[in-house]
């Protein structure tokens, strides 16, 4: 079997631990996202539930596994949020992978770093909204935008970061200590 | 650069590029409903509890973004509120006008050979229970000394001062004040005075009635145009106590005025009536 090198040579999973995580984190997605898309309003705005997992799953689980959960995020936030043509795989695909590679390069694995680094990805997050706003909003305001859209939705999703990296943190301190044999890094 | 170089980074930024591209390829070409009808049959039961839990974070988080909102429609509802007030309270005085009004039609009605002129009591005497008013009419108005004050329930009084723009009223119940009057069942004719005693009951004294005068207790005595100072047939009171003087041989008998002369505010001046000329 294929080996990913990694920095951190304890980081590892089996593939049984793997498939446990996939499933896990696939069924909190999904659950994310139709919480998301249903009538969940903070400060004024939706928040950005999902996002916010998968940059804790980045941030914890490494780049790799935060780029394909952002993919798979994205198509999941694109078919049930119901707009046809959207940026979320993209947005989250890069968020995901940038967070795990960030934890390499700069930050340490920690609340604080978690912290730090939503900041920078709710700045990303709202870069998108403002090119979505421009891209297809008929009447493009940046004031009236800052103040009714994005400083509500970067707050929502700043509120919603720290719960979601608890929770994801918590998964991943479940399974991690159940199977030591066969570690695989997911790097 | 090396972040952008990095061979997993382009095939996984690829990828989502194409998942792009492809949702929005069957979205403009209508093909989405089978994907969309499968997770949104997949979502349903996740979307009762979203439901759930969106109702608290609206309510968790309305506390903080309506605040303002609250603060600006708690003080239009003050403003409101205010404003209804004051139109309560003029609505009140329409009210009480109208009643007036009411009460000084009919009293027209009941004796029409009267003229009045309406006048509102803007002082009284400083002592509780005044028997002297002050109203807002005066010579101007064309009142004079000595004219009959009512109000539909019965005699006041009459002008004993006047002035450019006020005059004064005495009550009958002061202890100066007399009207002739008459028990109304019996014609019994005796004189209205007030008492000192009783300043400040509401009630005066008729006396001069005959030690055999028929006069109960319960009966109405009314004006009787006797003297020139007062029109033939206002109300005064109801007997209340009827004692007889053995000294002075009369019956006297104790009247409670139909007038509350602590709550009037608004009287009626007759500046105008037929005088009784006994036959």
């Amino acid at each position: 079997m294929a080996r990913i090198k990694s920095k951190n040579s304890n980081e590892g999973f089996n593939i049984k631990i793997i498939v446990a995580y996939t499933l896990v984190f696939s069924v909190l997605i999904f659950f994310m996202t139709v919480l998301q898309t249903t009538c969940l309003s903070l400060f004024g705005s939706t928040p950005a539930l999902t996002f916010s997992i998968v940059c804790a799953i980045g941030f914890i689980f490494g780049r790799k596994a935060g780029a394909i959960s952002g993919i798979f995020a994205g198509a999941l936030m694109g078919i049930l949020g119901g707009v046809g043509a959207s940026l979320a795989p993209l947005l989250y695909t890069f968020c995901g992978y940038l967070c795990g590679a960030m934890v390499g390069w700069f930050l340490s694995k920690n609340l604080p770093s978690f912290i730090i680094y939503s900041i920078i990805a709710g700045i990303l997050l709202e870069i998108s909204t403002v090119i979505y706003y421009g891209l297809f909003s008929e009447s493009f305001s940046l004031g009236r935008i800052i103040t009714k859209v994005l400083l509500p939705e970067y707050f929502a999703f700043l509120v919603c970061a720290i719960p979601a990296y608890a929770l994801t943190f918590g998964i991943y301190t479940l399974f991690k200590g159940k199977d030591k044999r066969k570690r695989r890094n997911f790097n | 650069m090396k972040f952008f170089k990095n061979k997993f980074f382009i095939i996984v930024m690829s990828l989502a590029l194409f998942v792009v591209i492809f949702m929005a390829t069957l979205s403009a070409m209508g093909l989405t409903g089978p994907i969309n009808n499968t997770l949104n049959v997949l979502a349903t039961p996740f979307r009762y509890a979203g439901l759930k839990i969106g109702e608290a974070f609206d309510g968790f988080s309305r506390y903080f973004i309506s605040i303002d909102e609250l603060d600006k429609e708690n003080q239009s509802l003050i403003d409101e509120i205010e404003r209804l007030e004051g139109e309560l309270a003029d609505s009140q005085a329409i009210k009480e006008e109208n009643e007036r009004l009411r009460e000084y039609i009919e009293f027209k009605k009941t004796y029409p050979d009267l003229s009045l002129t309406e006048a509102l009591i803007i002082g009284s005497e400083s002592e509780n229970h005044s028997t002297v008013f002050t109203l807002n009419k005066g010579r101007g108005d064309g009142i004079k000394v000595g004219m009959p004050v009512v109000v539909s329930k019965g005699v006041v009084g009459s002008v004993c001062e006047v002035g450019s723009t006020w005059c004064k009223v005495r009550a009958i119940t002061e202890a100066s004040s007399s009207i002739g009057a008459y028990v109304s069942r019996s014609g019994e004719i005796g004189l209205i005075e007030g008492d000192i005693s009783l300043k400040g009951t509401g009630e005066c004294i008729l006396n001069y009635l005959p030690t055999d005068a028929d006069i109960e207790v319960g009966d109405l005595i009314y004006t009787s145009g006797l003297g020139s100072v007062y029109p033939r047939g206002l109300l005064i009171g109801e007997v209340t106590e009827i004692k007889t003087d053995e000294y002075l041989r009369m019956k006297v008998a104790k009247i409670r005025c139909t007038v509350n002369f602590e709550s009037l505010r608004y009287v009626m001046i007759v500046t105008d009536y037929d005088i009784y000329v006994e036959e």
